[in-house]
């Protein structure tokens, strides 16, 4: 899509070109519905279950993926804005055998487990910008995303030491 | 082999939860479904004059549109726990706004919707009723003038429920013990009111539902905490046997007694009914706000004591707002009212606690159940009457606090808990706390009564040729660990690794039958079910294997699916297979807990533990905003016997942080029954930024528990009394009293503004 | 939730229905495809104000996704103005040095909104255009005096801060940059820790050696009010200063949680505090 179009045309049908992305490190090519949110294609398309849809306003973070690296809510973003880019998800990480996925578990720093999806990859960002967050640091990133159950106590904790495990190597 | 309540013992859905593997009733799909929307009363109060929907079932897609014109003839369309008021769909009249009035089933979601656009309703509205005072008062509009159907539960001792007491008043509850005399002899007779706000549940998961409905049968998937009991009432709404209803239930996304009874279920089944196929409806998170909530209340404490502090009466009258259905609010009342006495010695106790039904979002089960207005209000006026007694509030408490084995009433359970210790406990772990300017000190205790009444649970335990052990259970799991815990105490009991152990899915056909997942009754109730089935099938497995070695069970050990007798290992995976050949087999066994009844006890059946939580707190206030920061929070629970500690702390802290709230900020706010706040932008929740400054939980293990291996309940008591602990410090900072939650910065600064001068007040 | 005939629906980001999506790369292809339709397609930027519209029952044909027009996406100090492009986001603006540098304590109050989640993708732009008293850049804009530069077709217009957030919005127009003047400004202060309740940004301007005053007061449901004065800062004392200005504030201004009394009474005592900080701070 090299020429804008300032009149407008449809970006599903037969010219439209597919959603070309990274998901999780594998190159994919979809068509998809213009209307249709990030949330929808990794959960409706791709089967991704794990990035869970809650406030559907962007507030509690519990549909977080990563974007480039960047943390971002999936119920707010369209799927055609991650065109060229990369996206990672909590299977991701998991599959990547990432150290705040054994972290949380290890300490039991979820209950629910609906908002740890979205803490888990909020955390992977603030790790990746900062290896040894200070715990002010990591609670203020914390701070972006709700949690209900935990109190968030046991969450900065798990963060704090997977930033250890993480450098350790 | 390390003990399955090791600390290192990680949680059975530990692994599921961190790597986004888990499914929630959000992730299900049955095939050939469609998606419901519904569309909701703008009006609090109002009568449905006409409805016309013809425009909706026109659009494309749509394949079934229901209002109350088309709800199915036979079947019984009103729920509630106690009262049947709330119907699947409005039917006449809408009584809050959020109301259903109108529901439809399409092929997918957007085309539910713009069929609801089509729908044209004519409302005339209603006065509405929409605080408990306006309720109340004389001449207030009347929102069921016709009183519908309910039963009173049977009580014991002392107790006494009543329907429709009088206008606007769902279910009254009732209770009273002791001489009405010794108010007489009180030296000193206070009277106080306070008032406790509303939350939402806020549960991250949204309510939803999966239905696929005959009129000979149906199957629901849901996200609900008690599946049997849903199962009871949807079989009695569509006439069907029990037996022919089954209700699957997936991992829950958080409930926190939200998803009790029917939210989803009823609108799907009829939906589904209609069209002949299965019908998932998942609300809005908006919607939740529209669906269920926390009872407000108003409390009016009218205690005696003695001049030396002790008490000797108290007469309480509690209303609690239930909204516009009442739900699971009269079981609320019965708990509001029976707790207000908190963990005290009475000479006389006399409590009526009402349902006041307003037309308000419908108020429901939210934890503590009761027990959170009941301590607000009691363990402020505790504070108060020492203040004006000119006693400390620790030498208030120490004094009249029960002790271990005190029944809390008479017939009912003793206090199993020291509340003495657990007060020290958390008042010495705040340590030294420097004085300063605005700086104070505040605890509380809170207390209800766990485990449930009359609860009945079933479980069955299977162990697999290999030894993997498999419990059969109905309690779900919405984050509280309980069916994690039920897995270590198999584990323990037959002495496996705990990773050996699973917990099958749950369905009503094929689980035991358990009453529900509630009032911090898993660990207690089920535990002791499935300890029950565990110790069966162990001794049914050494008996076989003592018949395949030729000697007497006695002899034998169950060590990691292997036989010990004295130096000998033997498997019992080999012995399985000689005997039953290459197939192998399963062994099984039952297990059965439930509390007996007794007509001695105030709730007909004694209580099975007392959850209690312990709270101090130092506060800052700004005397010039009147903002309260909360420094420090120690809060404690007495877990018996932590089944895994981690676990234990988890609730803790969420139950504190929950009471953190209800102190400060959060509240559902209303304005002439238009709800203001009611969108995840907008409602207040703690952040993690929220958290106190110093915040510790401190677990006691007091071993006192009736569950297994000494265990208690442990969900609740966290959130009980943080918010009078709170007020309690901000009275000792800057000397006003907030009896009205939250405690705002305007209503401290306000308070302040009024003071009258007078020295600093007593502290512990 | 969205207001029909018949009741409340919610909707969401499902129930929209299909949507053609214009990816402008420049200024001009988007202000020609905002003013080409009947129904002027939706501005996209950051998208984390969309979808509450789309919760409250927004439902558009076109999407206008400018994250691509670059000629929005600067920070620019002309010396006489700070002009900041309506996308650049919460963090970039946080994280820039131009905009450290031309206003003291701006770009540290920029780090503070929202969340860090949210500064990512939010932009500027969005924030203002939003018209939520939630947000808060109105509040810290409308203390520094910024001007809101706005194209429809070919015109371009610059509107004062609180006249622009006061009026509706206007489907056909695209705010292109916020310009904060300069000239004398010496600090500014955002204190938040009062919120939602109340917030008060402060900004200070120097003219012929006296100090002027521009506080904005921001609100859980209303738009910001503004107060002005003059500071003659050593002399003045904070708390005074304060008072003076508060005595404008309107009797009206409250809602239903929170009163006009306390508004007035607590913002006063913030500002006094902000001016004792900035004070000590080496104003």
């Amino acid at each position: 899509m090299a020429v804008s179009d300032p009149i407008g045309r449809q970006l599903d049908g037969e010219d439209a070109p597919p959603l070309r992305f990274v998901l999780n490190g594998i190159e994919r090519a979809e068509t998809v519905p213009a209307r249709m949110s990030l949330w929808e294609l990794l959960h409706d398309e791709f089967g991704l279950c794990g990035t869970k849809l809650s406030c559907s306003r962007g507030v509690c973070g519990s549909c977080s993926v990563l974007i480039d690296g960047v943390p971002q809510a999936s119920c707010s973003t369209f799927a055609f804005s991650v065109d060229g880019r990369r996206v990672d998800t909590i299977e991701g990480l998991a599959a990547a055998g990432h150290p705040l996925c054994e972290a949380f578990a290890a300490r039991s720093a979820f209950q629910c487990g609906y908002c740890t999806s979205g803490m888990i990859v909020l955390a992977k960002a603030l790790l990746d910008r900062d290896p040894h967050p200070a715990r002010q640091t990591v609670v203020e990133w914390l701070s972006s995303n709700v949690c209900r159950c935990t109190g968030y106590a046991m969450i900065v904790e798990a963060v704090l030491a997977a930033a250890e495990a993480v450098t350790d190597g | 082999m390390a003990s399955a309540f090791d600390e290192s013992v990680r949680r059975r859905d530990a692994g599921a939860k961190t790597s986004g593997a888990a499914t929630y009733g959000t992730d299900l799909a049955v095939a050939g479904m469609l998606h419901a929307k519904v569309l909701r009363s703008p009006h609090a109060h109002a009568a449905i004059v006409a409805i016309d929907a013809s425009a909706a079932a026109a659009v494309p897609g749509v394949r079934a549109v229901l209002t109350a014109a088309e709800l199915p003839s036979g079947i019984l369309p009103h729920y509630g726990y106690i009262v049947k008021d709330q119907p699947i769909v409005a039917i006449e009249t809408v009584r809050f706004a959020g109301d259903i009035v109108a529901a439809v089933a399409a092929e997918d979601e957007a085309a539910a919707a713009e069929a609801l656009e089509r729908i044209r309703v004519v409302y005339r509205p209603l006065p509405a009723v929409t605080t408990i005072d306006a309720a109340l008062a004389d001449g207030a509009p009347e929102l069921f003038p016709q009183a519908p159907p309910g039963v009173v539960p049977r009580y014991g001792a002392g107790a006494r429920g009543a329907l429709r007491p009088r206008s606007n008043v769902s279910y009254e509850f009732a209770y009273r013990t002791g001489d009405p005399a010794a108010f007489e002899r009180c030296d000193h007779v206070f009277e106080d009111e306070f008032r406790f706000s509303r939350m939402q549940h806020f549960h991250l998961e949204p309510y939803v539902g999966i239905a696929s409905a005959t009129r000979e049968q149906i199957e629901v998937w849901t996200s609900t905490q008690n599946p049997f009991p849903l199962r009871r009432e949807l079989a009695r709404m569509f006439r069907l046997p029990e037996t022919r209803v089954r209700v699957n239930v997936p991992l829950v996304g958080g409930s926190f007694g939200a998803k009790s009874n029917c939210k989803t279920e009823p609108v799907a089944i009829v939906l589904s009914l209609m069209t002949g196929r299965p019908v998932r409806w998942c609300m809005t998170f908006e919607e939740s706000f529209f669906t269920n909530s926390q009872h407000a209340a108003l409390l009016r404490l009218r205690t005696g004591v003695m001049g030396d502090g002790r008490l000797v009466a108290r007469r309480s009258e509690i209303f609690l707002d239930a909204g516009a259905y009442s739900g699971a609010s009269p079981l609320v009342a019965e708990k509001c009212g029976y707790r207000i006495p908190g963990p005290y010695r009475y000479d006389f106790i006399d409590t009526v606690c009402s349902c006041v039904m307003t037309n308000t979002t419908p108020a429901g089960a939210f934890r503590g159940f009761g027990g959170a207005q009941a301590t607000w209000a009691s363990e402020s006026q505790i504070d108060m009457i020492a203040r004006r007694l000119g006693i400390t509030p620790y030498a208030m408490r120490a004094q009249n606090l029960l002790r271990l084995g005190d029944p809390f009433v008479p017939g009912e359970t003793a206090i199993d808990s020291d509340l003495h210790a657990g007060l020290d406990l958390v008042i010495r772990e705040l340590g030294a706390v420097e004085r300063a300017p605005g700086r104070g000190v505040g605890f509380a205790i809170g207390l209800k009564d766990g485990g449930g009444i009359n609860k009945a649970a079933q479980a069955r335990v299977k162990i697999s040729t290999a030894g993997e052990v498999t419990i059969d259970c109905a309690t779900v799991e919405a984050g509280q660990g309980a069916r994690s815990s039920l897995c270590q105490i198999a584990a323990e009991v037959l002495n496996a690794p705990v990773d050996r152990v699973t917990i099958s899915p749950i369905d009503t056909d094929h689980s035991p039958y358990d009453h529900g997942t509630n009032a911090s009754s898993a660990t207690v109730v089920m535990g002791r079910a499935v300890l029950a089935a565990a110790e069966r099938v162990r001794d049914d497995v050494l008996r076989f294997t003592a018949t395949a070695l030729g000697c007497h069970p006695g002899e034998l050990r169950l060590e990691d699916w292997h036989a010990v007798r004295g130096r000998e290992r033997h498997s019992i995976a080999e012995l399985v297979l000689r005997e039953f050949g290459a197939i192998g087999f399963q062994f099984t066994a039952d297990g059965f807990q439930k509390a007996p009844l007794d007509a001695r006890a105030p709730l007909d059946s004694p209580c099975v533990f007392w959850e209690i939580g312990w709270a101090a707190v130092v506060v800052g206030v700004d005397r010039g905003t009147g903002k309260v920061t909360i420094e420090q929070l120690v809060v404690s629970g007495d877990a018996g016997k932590a089944i895994n500690p981690l676990v234990c702390r988890g609730q803790d802290e969420g139950a504190a942080m929950m009471g953190v709230a209800q102190a400060l900020f959060e509240q559902m706010v209303f304005s002439d029954g238009r709800l203001m706040n009611g969108d995840p932008l907008v409602y207040r929740v703690p952040l993690a930024e929220d958290v106190p400054a110093s915040f510790v939980s401190i677990l006691q293990e007091q071993g006192r528990g009736p569950g297994p291996f000494g265990a208690k309940g442990f969900a609740e008591g966290g959130i009980l009394p943080i918010a009078a602990a709170v007020a309690n410090a901000v009275e000792d900072a800057v000397g006003v009293r907030i009896t009205e939650l939250p405690i705002s910065p305007q209503r401290v600064h306000r308070a302040l503004s009024l003071q009258q001068p007078k020295t600093v007040g007593v502290t512990a | 939730m969205k207001s029909t005939d018949g009741g409340l629906i919610a909707t969401s980001f499902r129930t929209i229905g299909d949507v053609a999506v214009i990816r402008p790369r420049t200024l001009d292809d988007a202000v020609a495809a905002l003013m080409h339709h009947s129904e002027p397609p939706a501005i996209l930027a950051g998208g984390t104000d969309m979808v509450a519209r789309f919760n409250e029952g927004f439902n558009p044909r076109r999407v206008l996704a400018i994250a691509g027009v670059g000629e929005l996406a600067a920070i620019e100090d002309d010396g006489d103005v700070l002009r900041i492009g309506a996308l650049v986001t919460h963090a970039q603006g946080a994280h820039s040095d131009v905009a450290r540098r031309a206003v003291p304590g701006f770009a540290a109050a920029w780090a503070r909104i929202a969340t860090v989640r949210v500064r990512f993708t939010a932009t500027i732009g969005g924030n203002v255009m939003a018209r939520r008293t939630r947000y808060e850049m109105p509040v810290l804009l409308a203390a520094l005096g910024a001007r809101f530069r706005v194209r429809e077709g070919g015109e371009v217009r610059v509107w004062d801060a609180m006249p622009y957030l006061e009026r509706a919005a206007a489907p056909r127009e695209l705010l292109t940059h916020v310009e904060i003047p300069l000239s004398g400004l010496c600090a500014f202060d955002y204190e938040r820790g009062m919120r939602p309740i109340v917030t008060l940004a402060l900004a200070v301007r120097r003219t012929a050696g006296r100090l002027h005053l521009r506080v904005a007061v921001g609100f859980e449901a209303m738009a910001p009010h503004v107060l002005e004065g003059a500071w003659d800062h050593p002399a003045d004392d904070a708390g005074a200063v304060a008072e003076r200005l508060f005595e404008t504030f309107p009797a009206g201004l409250g809602d239903h949680l929170t009163s006009n009394a306390y508004l007035r009474d607590v913002g006063r005592t913030m500002l006094g505090r902000q001016l004792t900080r900035l004070a000590d701070g080496g104003l």
